[in-house]
């Protein structure tokens, strides 16, 4: 039996590659204000930043760890994994960081060819291959048919956009500030210009994976060319992340075939009439990440429920999280998806009969508080400066009403033919998935609150009459949420519709069946 | 059977809720016919000149260089394969010329990053020339054609409205009252080397946005989107006003533009304390700004010329009830709010020197050496990246005062050779220290304790969470 080296060889490899790097990093963070600066810098914040390089790195390690362990079945060897950040070390003979990180890829994939036998590429390949594709298929149609932000427009498709796809500048400037700062070695977006601004605003636009991107890429801050087309890069690759997302959950979550599974995730991002696209790319992106991640949410916490898994239940927080890392979104953005995300937990709380209540409360408890741990970052600063009095924050309320028109979605024609088919669904169907279940009650809630907020005489019989009614005012922007759990219902009925035609088949041609029909 | 007509029946209801889908969500624009909205493919161009006014990013970023490098490149090789030859060869001939003062023949022999920046300085404009004026990038058709577009182009093409001022720490209003005719909203401050924006969107600092963001507004109507954030709300009119150009002096506005068009309407005199700049913007992206440097600015920072002291509580009362105002500006009356700045401007006002400060600490029982009437001292700015600074200062005078014209956020920290140094408000919102007579080294750490423990938090949180997942996970992973 092979033994392993002891763990504390990865973590002291680890420990001597990220402090180097740390070192390296905060001195040139400081040179980076001026030469010479070094010498009179207080010593505890070159400190603070090589620790925070250190972390930062051990995070990478360990991450590379948990993925080589899952392509190899746990074959792999953490000593050597961290091994092979070596390269990292380059850094002080001022080797590109583009050059390292390759090298760092390149001794992974070197390393999990060796330790790779032929029955792991059997299991991989049986595993993934399916996924793999529809990864590929996603890519290739948004390419080709996602005009507005596919890399085959970049050079104009930006700033030829008309209105709700325009790149408004105060919306962008932080970033643009942030890509500008991160070639010089300080990941913020805080800038001297900015005196008037409070240091953590609320609505900000700040995103530290561009941040990462531009660093590590070594891209020219100079250049607005490359600034927009690492946006587009970023609208791009959300798209089919999320895309790619709506068709894990529909597949694993839902249960539903896989080509059905990926029409529904193809269709993601078309599903929902204006407010969804604008929302995909209106006031640059904003409300993008939000909605990219939201099936990943969905899907780990489906799955945590479905296998009673608190790490799961930890993964649908870290998905909800995902959003600050990507692009900070706007805050109306963030907590629509916490409102649906937490109805969806009840509902599955309310329709999974296997757990008992508290076992999902305690499911559901997990990935909150793992949102708020990982959010911690990004959303401590903004509480503190609000409460010591530095900041203040209000809502532009009135300027919601101007989305008021929206609203003419198509509420009158879904409530004849989508309500019934949920209520029948529920009461007439025994073992329907508590995914369905739960999705339905997420779009009877939303047709609700906009039937309320819209329809001002409905509303005034519910108040006067059943005394159920609430004044309320529901912004427009969530009516996106309705569209997808409409859609997943959608997308369960089509499901059923194959099955039945299958076994309709089955019954009266049973030698088409036998051929795979 | 029962079961297969239930099955029947969900199949009908599901076509038609698919059916109904179909109908209800349309495929949308993020796909369209017209090639990304963009019929003639026309591709945009930002000038090598609006590139090069950002020197302090050239010289601190190889990457930059490299860029440079890659631009002047494309323009050789776009010479060469240039489709009318007649046009291209004057370019060509101008090109050689300056190729020729650096004894080279072509860029891509050049290695040296002061050579390349030297070339691309001393060729810039033939090659915008050859792009804008031949119309390789079809700018003109953009320009005219799509609102959105010429915003955006024009946005990208003023750094050259900035290129000849003194300093890279200078803080620029561009005041023109149509905010959609730069891309940069009136008000907001531009500086040269990172274009960007004072993005007062939602939030705000009490004191700060009550005096000096938009001066002597009510912010009557807070809660609408516009009225609270600067947009529109500077033009040239704000700098003949005393208060308003009081204010922005002491801000430490060290330039601003404006439209001419609005000067000649107006019939302006002429600006008292400030020196037109000359500006370099081409044509194609209007000629109608006119910078200033406006020689009454305090400056990003400085030494206090003469100090008067305010009582801490007095000023911490108004800037609770300015803060309970924001907070709720429907619900409170705008009088008093007018009422407590205008209190707070009469203070601003009666400074009568240029670099006179305000200090919200209790008095000392003599602030004589404070007050002196020689020269206070000089300051060096050594460079500003981020949440970090560090200047110089020459302090002529026993005891001085050095001002960040910052706003004093929680979470600033100051040293003064080394010590740490508490920090007071100047001017109600800014950030002032204390030092000793002769030179020290100060810097300024934005580096709040919450941004340090949430980090810590989310590092960790992620780790921990990476860790669990491989050891509950075990041989069980991919299924």
């Amino acid at each position: 039996m092979k033994t392993q080296p002891p763990l504390y060889l990865s973590f002291l490899v680890i420990s001597l590659i990220g402090l180097g790097f740390g070192a390296w990093f905060a001195d040139m963070q400081v040179r980076a204000v001026a030469e010479g600066a070094l010498a009179t810098y207080p010593l505890q914040y070159f400190l603070i930043t090589v620790i925070k390089c250190y972390l930062t790195i051990v995070f990478f390690f360990v991450s590379s760890n948990l993925v080589l362990s899952i392509i190899s079945k746990n074959k792999t060897i953490s000593s050597a994994v961290a091994l092979t950040f070596l390269p990292l070390i380059l850094v002080w003979v001022r080797v590109p960081l583009y050059w390292l990180v390759g090298s760092i890829l390149l001794l992974q994939f070197l390393y999990l060819v060796t330790i790779l036998q032929k029955q792991d590429y059997t299991r991989l390949i049986n595993l993934y291959l399916v996924d793999g594709v529809v990864l590929l298929v996603l890519f290739v149609c948004h390419l080709f048919l996602t005009t507005s932000v596919s890399p085959l427009h970049w050079p104009m498709a930006l700033l030829t956009a008309q209105g709700f796809n325009s790149q408004e500048i105060p919306v962008v400037a932080p970033i643009f500030k942030g890509f500008v700062l991160s070639k010089q070695f300080a990941f913020s977006n805080i800038d001297h210009a900015q005196w008037a601004a409070v240091m953590h605003p609320a609505v900000t636009f700040e995103s530290p994976m561009l941040q990462f991107v531009t660093f590590i890429l070594d891209l020219p801050s100079v250049s607005y060319e490359v600034f927009q087309k690492l946006i587009m890069a970023t609208y791009f690759t959300s798209i089919i992340f999320g895309s790619f997302g709506f068709y894990l959950f529909l597949k694993y979550a839902g249960k539903i075939q896989t080509l059905l599974a990926f029409f529904g995730g193809y269709l993601f991002c078309f599903s929902g009439s204006p407010l969804f696209v604008q929302s995909f790319t209106s006031d640059g992106g904003i409300f993008l990440p939000a909605l990219a991640v939201f099936p990943y949410a969905l899907l780990f916490i489906s799955l945590a429920f479905e296998k009673n898994n608190k790490v799961l239940a930890a993964w649908a927080g870290l998905a909800l999280a995902t959003q600050f890392f990507i692009l900070a979104p706007h805050p109306e953005g963030t907590i629509y998806s916490i409102f649906i995300y937490g109805l969806y937990s009840l509902g599955l709380c309310l329709f999974t009969r296997q757990l008992w209540w508290a076992q999902g409360f305690k499911l559901v408890f997990i990935a909150g508080f793992t949102f708020l741990l990982l959010t911690a970052y990004h959303l401590i600063p903004i509480i503190v400066d609000r409460f010591n009095g530095d900041m203040y924050v209000f809502a532009h309320v009135s300027d919601i009403g101007a989305n008021t028109m929206e609203y003419f979605i198509p509420y009158k024609r879904l409530i004849v033919i989508f309500a019934p088919v949920s209520f029948m669904l529920m009461f007439f169907y025994k073992k329907i998935s508590p995914v369905y279940l739960s999705s339905s009650l997420v779009s009877i809630c939303l047709l609700y609150l906009i039937i309320l907020s819209t329809h001002q005489h409905f509303n005034e019989i519910l108040i006067n009459v059943f005394h159920i009614g609430i004044h309320i005012w529901v912004p427009s922007r969530i009516g996106v949420y309705f569209y997808i759990s409409t859609f997943v219902v959608a997308i369960f009925g089509l499901n059923i519709l194959n099955y039945s035609l299958y076994d309709l088949l089955t019954k009266y041609y049973p030698r088409l069946a036998r051929r795979g029909v | 059977m029962r079961s297969l007509t239930s099955k029947i029946i969900y199949s009908i209801l599901g076509l038609l809720l698919i059916a109904a889908t179909a109908k209800l969500f349309p495929f949308h624009r993020l796909t369209t016919n017209e090639k990304a909205d963009n019929p003639l493919s026309c591709r945009y161009y930002v000038t090598l000149e609006s590139i090069l006014s950002n020197y302090t990013l050239l010289a601190s970023d190889r990457a930059n260089v490299k860029y440079i490098k890659r631009r002047l490149l494309h323009f050789e090789k776009d010479l060469k394969h240039a489709p009318d030859k007649a046009i291209a060869t004057a370019y060509q001939n101008n090109y050689e010329v300056s190729l020729k003062k650096f004894n080279v023949s072509s860029i891509k022999d050049v290695a040296n990053d002061g050579l390349i920046l030297a070339i691309a300085n001393s060729s810039y404009k033939n090659i915008d020339d050859y792009y804008l004026d031949s119309r390789l990038f079809c700018i003109n058709q953009m320009y005219n054609e799509y609102g959105d577009a010429k915003r955006r182009i024009t946005h990208f093409n003023l750094g050259s409205l900035y290129s000849q001022i003194p300093s890279r720490y200078m803080r620029i209003v561009a005041a023109y009252p149509n905010d959609t005719q730069l891309g940069a909203y009136s008000g907001f401050f531009v500086n040269n080397a990172s274009t960007t924006l004072e993005t007062q969107f939602m939030s705000g600092m009490p004191l700060l946005t009550a005096l000096y963001v938009m001066p002597k507004y009510d912010y009557g109507i807070l809660g609408t989107c516009r009225s609270q954030v600067p947009w529109g709300y500077f033009n040239a009119n704000a700098f003949f006003d005393g208060l308003t150009r009081k204010v922005l002096d002491i801000a430490g506005i060290d330039v601003f533009s404006v439209l001419k068009s609005q000067l000649k309407s107006g019939n302006f005199p002429e600006f008292v304390g400030a020196k037109p700049i000359d500006t370099n913007v081409r044509g194609q992206f209007g000629g109608d700004y006119a910078v200033y440097l406006n020689t009454q600015s305090y400056g990003m920072a400085y030494l206090a010329n003469h100090i008067t002291y305010e009582d801490p509580h007095t000023i911490r009362h108004f800037e609770r009830a300015i803060q309970k105002y924001f907070a709720h500006a429907d619900k409170h009356d705008p009088y008093d709010f007018v009422a407590i700045t205008t209190i707070l401007y009469d203070k601003l006002m009666k400074l009568a020197d240029k670099q006179d400060i305000l200090l919200e600490a209790m008095p000392p029982l003599s602030n004589e050496l404070e007050n002196a009437n020689t020269p206070a001292g000089t300051t060096i700015i050594h460079g500003i990246v981020g949440p970090r600074a560090w200047f110089n200062a020459d302090c002529l005078r026993e005891k001085c005062t050095f001002v960040l014209n910052i706003s004093n956020a929680t979470g600033w920290h100051a040293y003064v050779n080394g010590y740490k140094t508490p920090i007071t408000r100047a001017n109600f919102a800014f950030m002032a220290i204390p030092l000793p007579q002769g030179n020290s080294s100060i810097w300024f750490i934005y580096s709040p304790i919450g941004d340090l423990i949430s980090y810590f938090v989310s590092i960790l949180g992620l780790i921990y969470l990476v860790i669990i997942t491989k050891r509950t996970a075990g041989s069980s992973y991919g299924k």
